[in-house]
């Protein structure tokens, strides 16, 4: 999608809207803004449901509701909060409860170290050389805490730095940072062992 | 390894990961690399930790099935075009500031005009009882229009005040109609005994000393438009007790002054009545938000979440 519009700054060089000049302007209603909003984020915020919920149907209705309530609550989001930590901890807190709630009725008991082990939470078609490097990984990811996985997943694959990880979390920069020191060792460890 | 480059080693250990996350301080970054220089192990450890995190890394990002992206964008640009809709003007009121106030404000008193013109020209007012009416078609008109403001414009914003104005919306709706019945002929009291409301009014004329089925009947409706607007709040907020059983009672009781005291005087009980009417709405918020709060609850364990 081409974009929205082009600005000039002091050295004649041009840029992109920021997150937050663009939901500024799709809280006045402006559908471009929409959708250039929700072009930067569907991928990332279905990729990050994916890899923490593993099944795409779950994902799917997660997604829809994560956009949904975006735009429901448009008009509460505040520019001195980053857009990405924001849109983030909607669909973070979605995750949880969906997770909570499935626990809660006995039908699925999501992410524990049984059933993730063998669930489809990486995608048919995009998993990586080697079916023993696959297991591997799929086994290391199985065993950590769910709030190592959380900040794994929002860490190395959304790319969120630390204080954007402490946002969605609820928690301090220094526990992210341990969180992610024990998952990255972790996962050395099971290579190791693998 | 002495003592100190032990200690430079733990040091590197915590720095390494935050190296592969970008996120060392550059002066964390120059003292790692010093470090790292002159300690063979330490620059092993690098090289496993970033083997671990590019394998980490490795996986592709899964991309999203087109008809679900599809679908979510068509169902957001719908409602924001509908929300474009010469129709929706109501949602475009402004959001904050004196506007967001006068707006329903003002709708409220074209509507309350309104409204006692044609009441005025269908019955035959008292004229005490008259002012009762236009005070309480008022209130009732600025809460009614105010009561589009959370369903239209609040989109799911938790605010205490605008979310207590549907639920005195109704209280207030209710009473007017009682105050109808009541202006429109002295007969009309009689109505009140055909309800079971009759007998706690007698109840309550009997323990408050007060010989007047008026006087109770008020009391009692307002117990009951009370706990009419708290249930409605409570069904739709869940068991919002604070916002609801202090600030929203108490707003009926500051809102009704006038007109109760007004009544209030013409029947000689003066303040009694206040305090009669103040006391209804607490007893009405309280008894309305606990049976949302319990029937919320009982759907919770009799209903759990798919």
């Amino acid at each position: 999608m081409p974009p929205l519009f082009r600005m000039s700054n002091r050295e004649g060089l041009v840029s992109d809207p920021t997150d937050e000049e663009l939901m500024a302007r799709y809280q006045s209603g402006d559908e471009a803004a929409f959708e250039e909003i929700y072009s930067r984020y569907a991928k990332r915020i279905y990729g990050f449901l994916l890899r923490r919920l593993g099944h795409p149907d779950d994902c799917a209705e997660l997604f829809q509701e994560t956009f949904l309530r975006v735009h429901r609550s448009r008009s509460l989001y505040r520019p001195e909060m980053p857009f990405k930590a924001w849109v983030y901890t909607i669909a973070n807190n979605l995750v949880r409860d969906r997770v909570r709630a499935k626990a809660r009725s006995g039908a699925f008991r999501a992410l524990n170290e049984e059933e993730n082990s063998e669930g489809n939470w990486i995608v048919e078609g995009v998993t990586p050389d080697g079916g023993d490097k696959l297991l591997s990984f799929k086994e290391a990811f199985a065993k950590l805490t769910d709030d190592q996985r959380e900040a794994i997943v929002l860490s190395r694959f959304q790319g969120l730095k630390y204080e954007e990880i402490g946002r969605v979390m609820g928690r301090s920069t220094e526990a992210v940072n341990q969180l992610i020191q024990r998952a990255v060792r972790h996962f050395r460890e099971c290579f190791d062992e693998s | 390894m002495n003592p100190e480059q032990n200690k430079s080693c733990e040091d590197s250990e915590s720095l390494l990961v935050r190296k592969l996350t970008g996120e060392l301080f550059p002066e964390e970054e120059e003292s790692l690399e010093s470090h790292l220089a002159q300690c063979t192990s330490c620059t092993a450890e690098e090289q496993e930790l970033t083997r671990v995190w590019q394998e980490v890394g490795s996986l592709p990002a899964p991309e999203i099935p087109a008809k679900l992206f599809e679908k979510t964008r068509e169902a957001i640009l719908g409602h924001l075009r509908q929300q474009q809709s010469p129709w929706s003007w109501v949602r475009r009121v402004p959001r904050e500031g004196v506007g967001s106030l006068l707006s329903p404000f003002a709708a409220g008193l074209v509507t309350a005009g309104v409204s006692f013109a044609l009441i005025r020209n269908l019955i035959d007012l008292r004229v005490h009882s008259q002012h009762i009416l236009l005070a309480l078609f008022g209130l009732w008109a600025v809460l009614f229009a105010g009561s589009f403001w959370p369903i239209f414009v609040g989109e799911g914003k938790k605010y205490p005040l605008l979310d207590a104005v549907p639920t005195f919306s109704i209280s207030i709706t209710l009473l007017t109609l009682l105050i109808s019945y009541l202006a429109s002929g002295i007969d009309s009291l009689r109505w009140l005994s055909i309800s079971a409301a009759h007998e706690v009014a007698a109840a309550s004329s009997y323990l408050f000393g007060i010989g007047n089925t008026f006087v109770s009947g008020w009391w009692i409706y307002a117990c009951v438009a009370s706990f009419i607007g708290a249930f409605f709040f409570g069904f739709r907020r869940g068991p919002a007790l604070s916002g609801n059983l202090l600030s929203g009672p108490f707003l009926v009781a500051v809102l009704l002054l006038p007109a109760i005291y007004l009544h209030g005087s013409s029947h000689g009980h003066g303040y009694v009545i206040l305090a009669l009417a103040a006391l209804g709405t607490f007893v009405g918020a309280l008894a309305g938000t606990g049976l949302a709060s319990f029937i919320l609850i009982l759907r919770r364990i009799l209903i759990p979440v798919a």
